[in-house]
């Protein structure tokens, strides 16, 4: 009988370490937040950057490609868009397109080790269009005034997935469209 | 031997009394400590993540800042009809005399969002209304500016809390610092030049095609105090005279951070390709924001 | 025997107890140390994003000479500034200073204006790569723990 009285000390202290334990275990949880949104953070960084390399590829393409650039007729691109939605760029209507590519990171840089491992998590999908007009539609060129020049949209998206396995539900995807005219013209 | 059964012994007592003071002292050191860091980690996680918020918005504006739709002109919903008047507006700074120690700076950025519409982004440091010194950066979104009944109403859409500094350092492709970049110039622009007219064109004006980087400072102080002596502080962001030269004195006892980016702004002062040129860069993003 | 066991309960049990609170302590202790180092660091990581978007910017601003940003490796401890006039030294002059890690802030306690010390750890470097038109950087702090890895196509 005595020893129930004097009982309570033990599951006190009990009580106690759970409680300390907690009170730590709360400031590494914030901790970790803040870790956990840097890496986020640092996900988006290379997911805008592989966007921008897309680009880059659709001007390459663009150097090496302008006789089909010249009204040959386009073809409707979003059957073949694996992440890259036209549904992505608001002020684009149409579908069809000059041509599209895709690319991860580690086949477009020369990389090794850990870089490789990251870099093939990241990809880009680009297409290449007439620009629209101001209905959205970009089934026929449009000049910049002026000049002789036709307007090009290379619209493009960087994931932070491979580049065959991304998917816009699941992945951060960035998509940027950058206007462009050929100095040859 | 009944005495025994009823109470302790005069060592038991003592012991458990000396038990008991050092557990009280223990415990109440304990929570002291915890205390201290649980003010020094939760008020450094508010700044890290105010800080990340805000330089991801400011980035992304400023990778836009600048575009224009090709079909802006002739559909423009503000009733712009011709590139110079459009080009008069897509970027500007006041330095110098925003915030706390009148050295911040304000940020205007313009970029249209779809052939009709234009937004009109502007970063300043403002006062809170209950406090006579804590201050916050203000991101004001106003839509057609310029247009009359197509204007839309300004919204605050993202305040960055307890911002002592905020400093914008414009430079060319040369890598020169550009001293005036405005349309409303303020003082220290107007000491550059902002207003002298070249060639049928403000200064002000030209000089926003000239911006090729964009450079940014951020100084963002703790909600609460954190520290237990007080502290002088002196805050040194950028170059001078473009930049600020801050003392804080008396000292206090918040915990203060700087961050710097740096930008390319992709629609002003475009690179020296010689390849397929004109390049006009938006970033209209999903997801991307932090 | 009946009063020994009274005795003996009571001394253990506060023992007992004591060890139970001390290991509690020792946790808190312990939990809240790991947190205090741990959101410096995650500080300066944040920092560091940033930093290294200044980098990848600059190479994409100067395109048709990207070649000429490969090559900076930087290790904590020593900075100079190498001058120069064209752009891409200019560049790497400012990363050269911003990524020094220094603080822009400095405090007196009492003895005079002081910066934040730096943090000089041997495995630590801040390198950039170019190759055929695409810009990397490997930042590595920690005592080269951390990796950060950034890339982009630039021409």
């Amino acid at each position: 009988m005595k020893n129930t009285e004097k009982g309570f000390a033990l599951p006190l202290a009990l009580l106690l370490l759970v409680v300390m334990t907690l009170m730590g275990a709360v400031l590494v949880s914030i901790t970790v937040g803040d870790i956990r949104a840097n890496n986020e953070k640092d996900y988006s960084q290379q997911a805008f950057y592989a966007a921008e390399s897309g680009i880059v590829h659709g001007k390459k393409w663009m150097k090496t490609n302008t006789n089909t650039l010249t009204g040959s007729p386009q073809k409707n691109l979003d059957g073949d868009l694996k992440f890259c939605k036209t549904s992505f760029f608001p002020n684009l209507i149409g579908t069809n397109g000059f041509t599209l590519g895709r690319k991860s990171l580690n086949e477009v840089m020369s990389v090794s080790g850990d870089e490789q491992t990251r870099l093939s998590n990241f990809s880009f999908e680009y297409f290449i269009a007439y620009s629209p007009n101001q209905s959205g539609n970009n089934s026929s060129a449009k000049k910049k005034p002026g000049t002789n020049k036709t307007y090009y949209t290379i619209y493009s998206c960087g994931c932070d997935g491979p580049k065959n396995s991304c998917r816009s539900q699941n992945n951060k995807i960035v998509a940027l469209e950058a206007v462009v005219t050929l100095s040859t013209q | 031997m009944k005495r025994k059964n009823l109470g302790f012994t005069l060592t038991e007592t003592l012991v458990a009394i000396v038990i008991g003071m050092i557990s009280v002292v223990a415990a109440f050191s304990a929570y002291n400590f915890y205390n201290k860091s649980y003010a020094s980690v939760s008020q450094k996680v508010a700044i890290s993540k105010s800080a990340r918020e805000a330089l991801s918005m400011i980035v992304r504006d400023l990778r836009n800042s600048g575009y224009l739709d090709p079909n802006f002109i002739g559909s423009s919903a503000e009733g712009i009809s011709s590139w110079d008047s459009a080009q008069q507006k897509l970027i500007e700074i006041e330095s110098k005399y925003f915030g706390n120690y009148r050295q911040g700076d304000r940020l205007n950025i313009w970029y249209t969002i779809s052939p009709k519409d234009r937004k009109r982004i502007t970063y300043k440091l403002k006062k809170y209304q209950n406090s006579s010194k804590d201050y916050y950066l203000s991101r004001d979104v106003k839509i057609n500016p310029e247009g009359g009944n197509t204007s839309h109403p300004i919204v605050e859409e993202l305040f960055v809390p307890y911002v002592e500094d905020f400093q914008v350092i414009l430079k060319d492709k040369d890598g020169n610092i550009l001293g005036a970049v405005c349309h409303a110039c303020g003082a220290m622009e107007r000491s550059y030049g902002g207003n002298k007219i070249i060639n049928g064109k403000r200064k002000g004006h030209t000089n926003m095609l000239e911006v090729h980087t964009a450079e940014i400072y951020l100084t963002v102080r703790s909600p609460k105090e954190v520290y237990s002596k007080a502290r002088k502080t002196k805050i040194q962001n950028g170059e001078s005279p473009h930049g600020s030269n801050i003392t804080i004195n008396p000292g206090d006892k918040y915990h203060r951070e700087t961050f710097f980016v740096s930008v390319h702004t992709r629609n002003l002062a475009t690179p020296q390709v010689k390849i397929a040129s004109s390049g006009q860069s938006i970033g209209v993003g999903t997801g991307y924001n932090k | 025997m009946d009063k020994k066991n009274i005795k003996g309960v009571s001394i253990l049990e506060s023992l007992v107890c004591l060890v139970i609170i001390g290991i509690g302590f020792v946790a808190m202790l312990q939990l809240s140390s790991f947190s205090i180092n741990a959101m410096d660091r995650s500080l300066e990581k944040n920092k560091l994003n940033f930093l290294s978007e200044m980098v990848l910017e600059d190479m994409i601003g100067d395109p048709d000479n990207v070649s000429n940003y490969s090559g900076f490796n930087q290790t904590s401890c020593n900075y100079s500034a190498k001058g120069g006039t064209e752009l891409h030294k200019k560049n790497k002059d400012k990363w050269r200073n911003k990524l020094e890690e220094k603080n822009y802030i400095k405090f007196d306690k009492g003895s005079g204006f002081k910066d934040k010390k730096l943090k000089c750890a041997s495995g630590d470097s801040k390198k950039t790569f170019v190759t055929n038109g695409a810009g990397r950087i490997n930042f590595f702090t920690g005592k080269g723990k951390r990796k950060k890895y950034l890339g982009v196509v630039v021409k």
